[in-house]
């Protein structure tokens, strides 16, 4: 299990980085398209075409990636919180939250610092809630939002082994109202909805995600039932994988064409999450799913929250450079799309390499926790 | 002894990537944060590789976890019972 475990985070990884290169594919595609097409923009006539079909399907197929972080996140605290789950998980919680802070602070305000630079105002505040929100690149909401889920571990942990149907079906229903929310800030057609919904359910807030941490202390504590369990009914998951993976295909352009909006941001749906459970189910429940990857995909998974936290910019910086010096490649995703993934999982892996091999290696938990 | 050497050896020089980094024997690997979720599960995955053994589901529990002489004992009771 502990292999899986491991293997799906370095999966997760990849697909982390995909997802991001796709969202700068869809920027190319529509609102830099007067780059290399004599468009205006933005031009929403992209919308259906095969180029932005596969990048929907690719956007899709990595909907697993979050919530893979959050279950081995839970996995992991209620495997070393101890017969003593009140002060057990609280210590290791603790020392899990400062290994995770250190490095989180450090990058935000190296992006912040470079915005700056590029003539972006800096304010006290600004900075503040850039670090309290996980503002300073769009993929770190991640972080105060794991921070929110290890402060409430001792009590998950606690409550799960007594009751882990009510604590699970809790943590199911706030995610789904969370859900709810963001379906109607977009179906709404009220920008009281949008208020409503960034005041209850930021991304950065724990109901968004909660459903997948506690999925994670469940499966731990019950691992004995539940790996049988799965395994046992594996090919129902599987097929459940294929009916929600082309079912959240369909639910998105469903969701963009009732909102009204030629665009809308991408977000985690109800159908998201079925398919991100029967990815996970699958994953554990047949052998040769894991067996067939490569040890150094582990690896990789090893050092997931440096890639985190330096992919975003890195993709950004790159997307931009690419916009500007050479803007005919963004009208070929085939180039592009490799380009942002290489980068974003490259140049991660070389600057901790690099970092590993100097005299700073004494700074790399700072760095990359 | 040898097994507990190559597991400090494994943790400061891969996980913790910092060679010079001591560890005691009875030091608390999760509680000081040396092992966090894909250590501990990196960890796991080199011994089940370098020692051929396998740690079985039942086996995750975190008193195996919490020193490094209770990872090398568990390992060594690991070889013994399969006979090497």
């Amino acid at each position: 299990m502990a292999r899986k475990l491991l293997l799906l985070n370095g999966l997760a990884v990849l697909g982390v980085a995909l997802n991001h290169a796709t969202g700068w594919g869809f920027t190319a595609l529509i609102w830099w398209a007067n780059r290399y097409l004599a468009v205006a923009v933005p031009d929403f006539a992209q919308i259906g075409t095969p180029t932005y079909l596969t990048l929907r399907v690719i956007e899709q197929l990595v909907a697993f990636t979050v919530p893979s972080f959050l279950l081995v996140s839970g996995f992991f605290i209620a495997l070393v919180a101890g017969p003593d789950a009140r002060t057990g998980s609280w210590a290791v919680a603790r020392s899990r939250m400062a290994v995770l802070v250190v490095p989180y602070v450090i990058w935000s305000l190296a992006i912040l610092a470079l915005r700056h630079l590029d003539g972006q105002p800096l304010t006290a505040e600004g900075v503040t809630a850039a670090l309290a929100f996980g503002r300073a690149a769009a993929p770190f909401y991640y972080v105060p939002l794991l921070l929110q889920l290890y402060a409430l571990a001792p009590m998950l942990i606690r409550t799960a082994r007594v009751r882990a149907g009510a604590v699970l079906a809790t943590a199911a229903l706030l995610q789904l109202a969370a859900q709810g929310l963001q379906c109607m800030a977009i179906l709404g057609g009220s920008p009281e909805w949008v208020r409503i919904q960034h005041l209850l359910a930021p991304s950065w807030f724990f109901p968004t995600r909660v459903f997948w941490f506690v999925l994670g202390i469940v499966v731990c504590q019950r691992l004995a039932l539940i790996r049988p369990w799965v395994t046992r009914t594996r090919w129902w998951w599987l097929a459940a994988l294929v009916a929600s993976f082309t079912g959240g295909l369909w639910e998105w352009e469903a969701l963009r064409v009732a909102s009204g909006e030629p665009w809308i941001g991408y977000f985690d749906t109800t159908i998201d999450a079925v398919y991100a459970l029967t990815f996970i189910a699958c994953f554990i429940g047949f052998d040769g799913f894991a067996r067939a990857l490569p040890e150094r995909l582990g690896v990789l998974g090893g050092a997931a929250y440096g890639v985190y936290l330096l992919h975003a910019p890195v993709q950004e910086v790159t997307a931009r450079a690419v916009a500007t010096l050479l803007p005919a490649l963004l009208g070929w995703q085939v180039l592009f799309q490799p380009l942002l993934w290489c980068v974003g999982l490259g140049v991660p892996l070389a600057v901790m390499a690099a970092v590993q091999a100097s005299p700073a290696r004494r700074l790399y938990k700072a760095l990359f926790g | 002894m040898q097994v507990s050497v190559e597991i400090t050896q494994f943790i400061s020089s891969e996980l913790l990537k910092n060679p010079s980094r001591t560890l005691g024997p009875d030091e608390s690997l999760i509680q000081a944060g040396v092992l966090d979720s894909l250590r501990l599960l990196r960890l796991i995955s080199h011994l089940e590789k370098h020692y051929d053994i396998t740690v079985e589901d039942e086996e995750l529990q975190p008193e195996t976890f919490e020193t490094v002489s209770t990872i090398a004992s568990f390992v060594e009771s690991k070889r013994r019972a399969a006979g090497r």
